[in-house]
């Protein structure tokens, strides 16, 4: 058994959308031909130098395993043929010892985002983009409704705090897009 | 004579650090090794000892196959 590192460049959209099986994949490889995979890190998606395969960015997989000299032919042999990753270096490493995960250029060895962390990550963007446009929609109706609501207000009342009680964030984050809107609109103007 | 202290100082700057391989991925370092052309500086221009050279060539290669570094001109 020998220490090898593998280097495997993975296209943007597979890291961003189907991380599991894209490893999964590169895994199931290195361990069909007994490889032990000792460590791994992930390099967040980055420019590459050049283009590969119509690919303008990618990520970086780094890991450490194990392995027979005459595993490592088969192991190329068999990523040939698929297209989990774009490209892949295995190089030996000398000696026995695991060698510490530095940096690619900029990028830190980082772990991947679970499929959980970017759901919830998409969830909270939309949400606050409900919530924005939410937010634009209200103000045009206060001032309509302002003079019917004395009247009929201890009715309307509980709805009305849970409506602005949603809207409260909302409005909040829609503070910041405000103030670039009127300028957009003023600039119109001045046109 | 020269003097003592420019003797000890070695011109290999990977020799002064003693390394015993250049890794492919340490793109910073070879980036100082290259013109802004992605060409490897020649020994005279970069200082570097044959043996280091040699390793520093085989290190930019895999960079260029894995595209951490160019094989033509610059990073856009």
């Amino acid at each position: 058994m020998r220490l090898y590192e593998a280097l495997f460049l993975i296209e943007s959209g597979k890291a961003a959308t189907d991380w599991e099986a894209t490893e999964g994949a590169l895994m199931s490889i290195l361990e069909k031909h007994g490889g032990d995979v000792r460590q791994k890190a992930y390099y967040d998606e980055r420019k590459l130098a050049y283009p590969v395969k119509g690919s303008r960015r990618g990520a970086y997989l780094l890991v450490h395993f194990d392995a027979e000299p005459t595993a490592i032919q088969e192991i190329h042999g068999d990523l040939n043929l698929t297209d989990a990753a774009l490209r892949t270096m295995i190089t030996v490493i000398e000696g026995e010892e695991l060698p510490e995960l530095k940096a690619i250029g900029n990028a830190e060895p980082t772990t991947p985002k679970t499929r959980e962390q970017r759901e919830a990550e998409r969830a909270a963007v939309e949400a606050a983009r409900t919530a924005a446009a939410a937010a634009a929609a209200e103000p045009e109706k206060k001032p309509e409704e302002a003079p019917v609501k004395p009247e009929e207000k201890p009715q309307e009342k509980p709805e009305e705090k849970k409506a602005e009680a949603e809207a409260a964030p909302a409005e909040a984050a829609k503070a910041d897009e405000e103030p670039a809107a009127d300028s957009e609109k003023n600039e119109e103007k001045k046109a | 004579m020269k003097s003592r202290r420019f003797k000890d100082r070695a011109r290999c700057r990977f020799c002064r650090d003693k390394a015993t391989a250049i890794d492919y991925k340490d793109t910073q370092s070879l980036q100082k090794l290259t013109t802004g052309q992605g060409k490897l500086f020649s020994r005279k221009r970069s200082g570097n000892c044959a043996k280091h050279q040699r390793m520093a060539k085989a290190a930019l290669k895999r960079a260029r196959y894995i595209a951490l570094m160019p094989y033509v001109g610059g990073q856009n």
